[in-house]
């Protein structure tokens, strides 16, 4: 089989790739090991959250401009990051995905445990803020399906009041609901969500919230979020049926915003002709002269996956991208380079809220994402997304960003080549 | 300061003070424990976990191996809930001398040991995680113990019996009155609030500290630190014990337990100044994989969730630098004898497995000078949650979940609440732990915090080390005990805990188990360090 | 041993991969219809570590519930084999015999080469209410379900009679693994499969002994019956690859059984055939992209065509091979079907306490096809044609039965002979 281009790993950094190349025409395979990090979307898209000193970030641009030169981002001239930004955005759009927010100045999405963290995009209906200040004026009732446990409702009542938020917290006791309670383990956001699918079950649920709405004095509605399974915009839905707005705030995994993101990406992508191959692993590549000729997978057994280009947006090491053993760091198709200390006990910090190198690890890259192998750059092979080395997306909160500026950017150079 | 009348003070809420504040309660005494963290934080939390047949002791300390054998046969009786009875191999590997294991057969027997010499391919069969290689294997009755459940249980008894436990209370001085120790003077380590509290007789069963707690009352004992670490694997690697039929060694031992195995021990000399902060090392790490594959070859490519240390208490008699040829045994030190000092005893040395009896010798002094005449009931009494066989579900949706529980609590399982699907509903997935669980280790067990649940319930314990579960866990902890803000300090605490743990082994899968429990705190959820001060 | 410690993690099963992340539970299907299943993770992962450690924490009826379909190996990303976790774990542990009605449902070649005989009766009464009613009563069969009728006479009887004697004329040659379906309830498909294969220059011939797959022995607790059948199959399909005789199928179960299933659940050893045991569309696919063979098409045909993509298809991983070959049809419209399961699973729907959940399942999945509105619905397995026929207005073809209808079959043999 030959493609233009075969990019590895389906999350959000593969598909933003795909979705440039395949919309400029190209033939493209996106080859997925299984399902992506947007199962732990927070429902905001973070470019740039915090400096290096861990200072909050106003204006991204900005201070992109003062990261050290190992940083991904730093690739990129301030022009480039820009277009590639409103690419992003755009691509978003395309996909039916909406967000609000801009790379011109950070606000603020609340977290599950009711704390603020600058962001770049938030989707829509997902809480969202433009100044830590504006909280203090609100009123919410927070309400959430009794017995539900994925979100910490106690911890996030107390942050929000600490902030000077007046809030209210009610148990929804649903009876759309009360099936779903007898399982002790699957009382999950995505199950309930699928429940939601059902109009019956959106309206008995829609009346609900009327009901606390009503007897209660407040401005907004929060809620765990636990719509969006279907094709159809639930969101909309409910809040045609509910008087007082309504803002959903991200749970613990699975993301049913995260993968809703995911399948509109995906179909995006094979709407423009994509082939995405999924649960299937690249386990090898061929190659010569510095370039790889072609690639096979673990299902595709006697397959020769022939392109011009290939993009490895793999992951970290919790998609397996790199993978650590008790010796070294090593990526594991290629062998690439890899960004990283030999001696283990540097690989950690003891405190575990502090800075960890370890997530600073990836491959190594030339000024346009090529990958070094041997020390030598592979001149087809680009890395994006989080096996790039040299951010700590923890401690920077720019994960998604660094994710969807790569992925678009290096669709964008193996586009001008 | 306030002032109150014990019979006898305890130091120390390890195994060995949990066991004579249970004794001493029993024996109508007023007794009070005082722990300066949680329970069972030192020795007794930081070992094997091993039901001892007293195999191990036979061929270089019949004391200990005939102690060892008549305490193993009393924990199956009297603490049945706490105990996997699945029996134990010393295996001979080809470099292993065959004529130790006729000498440690006949050590054996003369110990009151059971001890079945099997052949090889028997041996290979009962237990297919033994090392192919073996040229012998003798069967012994060894078994595995949970050291958190047997300290709670002896504590809960204790406290049924009229005692009182503080936990979190350090004794920082001893008040002593011409000669006399008449009480301590404890600091409460979460208010910094100070008391005097006293009382006719104190016990220091403080483990290692011990020593300290005697320097305050200006009496020295020669106490050798000797650190042993140990590596906890993801799953059961082997369902009975293997040991190595040789005089003992390091990483040795390989302990089935729960749903995991655990491999050790090193054992090193670390001064006393160090024992409160013990960090595996890389060369330990190595050390206890080498040894540990060589008695299931698996281990070699099995995924480690974490390591940990434990200081043992032992008292030292000569300069032996590996500490293996200082006796196990039991150290009961009756200071106005020793030293001339009246009021205070110190129970210390032993092991994990003969807890009970240092707690009957030294619960037996204390009556001898307090002039109490009670005899020791603790050999024929069940603590809790053994008082009868465990409940078994055998039909029914989620019967398995009922079965854990009352693996873990006994025949006590029957007071956790599993009426409402709220209280069904799992906390911690991968130790399979119900909101109920918690609720009654809460409200019937004294738990404040997670690391508490933890010992009772085994969140956090499992495969994803409270990356899935211990915000539930906190969130559902505040809640109960009505206290958010002290939850999420709490919630800190503990992921700290955790990661101690997996450092010294991260990598795998278990870094990638940590950078996705980061990606869920720090990133998803937004906590920092800031948040928690 | 000292220097091959900790290089890799291995386990059965990959079971030490997990970690808990939860993405497989989002994609389990039986979970999101029933609280009584305790959803992939629990089942798979979580609840081996106990079993590992004492038998009584085996839960028979719990695990039962488990389709088998994979989907959550598919979503996994750290390559846990979840699905033959739960499935091994059924054939260790479960101490039940197989009741009346599971054992006529996992005999499908036995009763079917009864059944076949006197077709016409036991179809009437397979339809019939009261002969329903009683299957309902007597062995727990749903009676609100058809079950797929009997053939009057067995492909293989066709075949010799109509078939064999043509074969010898080519110089290539496959062997085809029929199944159960194809023999005794649906010969069509079988009739389709030489059509095409002669069309493009191939001969066919039958298996030496030919026995069921087992995937429905191994569903309804008779996995040492399967065994034994899966050892009578590889010995034939041996001694056809010995020859030089690929062996292929029209079934994605069939294959994806004696492909996977084999070797690890029921230990057979099929190192000799895998790699020529294969679907013949992919065999297809690969003759016409290497450029061997080509097909030429009816002008005339015309038809929409949406692609259901069959469980162990997807895990499998050929999805692209069916689907690449439709798309070459031109006077197809093709729809590419969101991937979810349609709640048949073999023989799982069949039987009266799953047929809640197994409605409940297909549902989301009935809705969207009757949206789409195709001509034809295409899959790989049978047992989808089977659900989706007798739940949505859409007929349902095998690919090969597509593929078969729209060739130009004069013009493809005048270019291939």
């Amino acid at each position: 089989m030959k493609f233009d281009t075969i990019i590895i790993g389906g999350g959000l950094s593969g598909l933003c790739c795909g979705i440039s190349l395949a919309q400029a025409g190209k033939k493209v395979a996106i080859a997925a090991t299984g399902q992506s990090s947007l199962h732990f979307f927070s429902g905001s898209f973070d470019m740039l959250g915090y400096d290096i000193q861990e200072k909050e970030v106003e204006h991204p641009l900005e201070a992109i401009a003062q990261l050290p030169d190992s940083h991904p981002y730093r690739k990129l001239d301030n022009e480039t990051l820009i277009e590639t930004a409103t690419a992003f955005s755009q691509l978003l759009a395309g996909a039916g995905i909406n967000v609000k927010g801009s790379y011109m100045a950070n606000h603020y999405r609340l977290t599950p445990t009711g704390l603020l963290e600058p962001t770049w995009l938030t989707l829509e209906g997902m809480a969202m803020i433009d100044s830590a200040g504006q909280l203090k004026t609100h009123k919410v009732l927070l309400a959430y399906p009794k017995e539900f446990m994925d979100l910490p409702v106690d911890f996030m009542e107390a942050n929000l009041k600490q902030q000077g938020v007046e809030v209210m917290v009610k148990e929804l006791e649903d009876q759309v609901f009360s099936f779903r309670r007898k399982s002790p383990s699957e009382m999950r956001a995505t199950n309930l969500a699928k429940v939601l699918i059902d109009e019956n079950a959106m309206s008995s649920f829609a009346q609900e919230l009327n009901n606390l709405g009503k007897d209660n004095n407040v401005d907004t509605i929060l809620l765990p979020n636990i719509i969006g399974w279907g094709t159809s915009d639930e969101f909309k839905t409910l809040q045609s049926k509910v008087s007082k707005p309504i803002r959903m705030v991200a749970t613990l995994p699975p993301s049913v915003c995260g993968i809703s993101v995911q399948a509109k990406l995906k179909q995006r992508f094979e709407k423009l002709g994509g082939t995405f191959l999924i649960g299937d692993r690249v386990i090898k590549g061929n190659i010569q002269y510095n370039r790889v000729t072609d690639v096979s997978t673990e299902k595709l057994t006697d397959e020769i996956l022939q392109a011009n280009e290939f993009v490895v947006a793999s992951g970290s090491f919790r998609s397996q991208g790199i993978i650590a053993n008790y010796e070294r760091v090593y990526e594991p198709i290629f062998d690439l380079d890899i960004d990283y200390t030999s001696q283990r006990e540097s690989w950690y910090d003891a405190n575990v809220f502090a800075a960890q190198p370890y997530m600073q690890f990836g491959v190594k890259t030339d000024g346009s994402f090529r990958a070094y192998k041997n020390g030598v750059v592979l001149e087809n092979v680009y890395a994006v997304g989080s096996i790039l080395s040299g951010n700590n997306s923890i401690r920077l909160a720019d994960g998604t960003g660094v994710d969807a500026v790569t992925g678009t950017a290096v669709a964008n150079i193996i586009l001008k080549k | 300061m306030a002032q109150q009348e014990y019979d006898v003070i305890v130091i120390g809420g390890g195994i060995t003070g949990a066991g004579v504040a249970r004794d001493c309660s029993m024996r109508g005494l007023k007794t009070l424990l005082l722990e300066r963290q949680n329970l069972a934080d030192g020795a007794t939390g930081r070992n094997h976990g091993m039901l001892h047949s007293g195999a191990r002791y036979a061929v270089t300390d019949a004391e200990s191996a005939e102690e060892c054998i008549k305490e193993n046969m009393i924990l199956r009786r009297i603490a049945h809930h706490c105990v996997e009875e699945h029996d134990g191999l010393f295996i001979s590997l080809p470099e292993d001398d065959l004529n130790y294991q006729q000498k440690f057969v006949e050590s054996c027997r003369k110990a009151g040991i059971r001890a079945d010499i099997l052949d090889p391919e028997e041996a290979k069969r009962l237990e297919p995680a033994v090392n192919p290689a073996i040229v012998g294997a003798v069967r012994v009755p060894d078994g595995s113990v949970d050291p958190f459940r047997l300290t709670l249980s002896n504590v809960a008894d204790a406290i049924n019996r009229g005692a009182d436990v503080l936990k979190f209370h350090e004794v920082i001085g001893l008040i002593i009155v011409n000669g006399r120790v008449l009480g301590v003077k404890a600091r409460n380590n979460l208010t910094g609030e100070v008391k005097e509290i006293r009382a006719r007789i104190t016990v220091n069963a403080a483990g290692i500290w011990g020593c300290l707690i005697a320097k305050m009352a200006g009496i020295n004992i020669n106490m050798f630190p000797a650190k042993g670490s140990l590596l906890v694997f993801g799953h059961r690697v082997n369902n009975m014990l293997i040991n190595r039929c040789r005089k003992p060694a390091n990483a040795d031992i390989l302990v089935p337990g729960d749903a995991i195995c655990v491999i050790g021990t090193t054992s090193d000399r670390v001064p006393i100044e160090s024992v409160d902060d013990m960090r595996v090392t890389p060369e330990e790490v190595n050390i206890l994989l080498t040894e540990g594959a060589k008695l299931a070859p698996a281990l070699a490519t099995t995924r480690i969730l974490r390591a940990y240390a434990g200081v043992r208490p032992l008292v030292a008699s000569d300069d032996d630098p590996t500490g293996r040829s200082i006796s196990r045994g039991i150290v009961c030190l009756d200071h106005e004898e020793r030293d001339g000092m009246a009021g205070m005893i110190t129970i210390t040395g032993g092991k994990l497995m003969t807890y009970r009896l240092m707690a009957e010798i030294a619960t037996d002094k204390v009556c001898e000078k307090l002039g109490v005449e009670a005899i020791c009931e603790t050999a024929s009494t069940p603590l809790p949650g053994s008082e009868s066989e465990a409940p078994v579900a055998k039909d029914g949706p989620y019967m398995y979940l009922f079965n854990v529980e009352s693996g873990r609590h006994g025949c006590r399982q029957p007071h956790i609440e599993r009426d409402s699907d709220g209280d069904r509903a799992l906390v911690c997935e991968c130790e399979e732990v119900s909101v109920g669980e918690v609720k009654y280790a809460v409200e019937h067990q004294g738990v404040n915090n997670l690391i508490q649940l933890r010992q009772c319930t085994r969140v956090g314990m499992g495969t994803c080390q409270g990356g899935l579960c211990a915000m539930r866990a906190a969130c559902l902890i505040g809640k109960l005990k009505g206290n958010i803000c002290e939850a999420q300090k709490d919630l800190h605490k503990f992921l700290q805990e955790r990661w101690k743990g997996m450092m010294p082994v991260g990598w795998g899968q278990t870094l990638s188990e940590a950078q996705m429990s980061a990606e869920i705190f720090q990133g998803l959820c937004g906590l920092k360090d800031k948040n928690f001060n | 041993m000292g220097d091959e410690l900790q290089l890799s993690n291995i386990s059965t099963n990959e079971l030490e991969q997990c970690l808990k992340c939860t993405i497989c539970t989002a994609y389990c299907p039986v979970a999101a219809v029933t609280p009584f299943y305790p959803g992939p993770k629990h089942a798979g992962p979580d609840g081996e570590r106990y079993r590992i450690k004492d038998a009584k924490y085996f839960d028979e009826k719990a695990l039962k519930m488990c389709l088998n379909c994979k989907r959550c190996e598919v979503a996994c990303p750290e390559g846990v084999k979840i699905g033959d976790i739960i499935q091994a774990a059924r054939i260790k542990y479960s101490t039940h015999r197989p009741s009346l009605r599971d054992w006529t449902m996992g005999n499908t070649d036995l009763v079917g080469s009864i059944a076949t005989r006197v077709a016409p009766i036991v179809n009437m009464s397979l339809k019939l209410k009261p002969a329903k009613a009683v299957m309902d009563m007597m062995i727990g069969l749903d009676k609100t379900k058809t079950m797929p009728s009997y053939s009057s006479q067995r492909f293989e009887t066709w075949f010799k009679k109509h078939a064999l004697p043509q074969q010898s004329k080519y110089t290539k040659k496959v062997s085809y693994f029929h199944g159960c379906y194809v023999n005794y309830n649906f010969p069509k498909l079988g009739q389709d499969f030489v059509k095409l294969m002669n069309a493009i220059g191939y001969g066919v011939s039958l298996l030496d002994k030919e026995k069921c797959c087992g995937v429905a022995l191994i569903a309804n607790g008779m996995s040492s019956q399967a065994k034994r059948q899966g050892e009578v199959n590889i010995k034939s399909m041996t001694e056809s690859v010995s020859k030089g005789m690929p062996v292929l199928t029209t079934s994605s179960t069939c294959t994806f059984t004696m492909r996977e299933e084999y070797p690890h659940l029921l230990q057979i050893n099929n190192d000799k055939v895998k790699d020529s045991l294969s679907l013949a569309t992919r065999f297809i696919y690969q003759l016409v992209e290497s450029g061997k063979v080509n097909l030429v098409f009816r002008k005339d045909y015309k038809k929409r065509i949406a692609y259901h993509s069959a469980c162990h298809m997807e895990r499998l991983g050929w999805i692209i091979y069916s689907t690449s070959l439709l798309k070459m049809i031109p006077g197809v419209d093709f729809v590419m079907l969101d991937s979810m399961c349609c709640g048949q699973a073999g023989t799982y729907a069949f039987k009266k306490e799953n047929h809640d959940v197994a409605s409940a399942i297909g549902s989301p999945l009935f809705k969207l096809i009757e949206e789409v509105h195709p001509d034809l619905v295409a899959t790989d397995c049978e047992t989808c044609k089977w659900q989706i026929e007798m739940s949505t207005s859409a007929p349902v073809e095998n690919p090969i039965s597509i593929l078969a209808d729209a060739l130009d079959v004069e013009a493809t043999k005048a270019l291939n002979s």
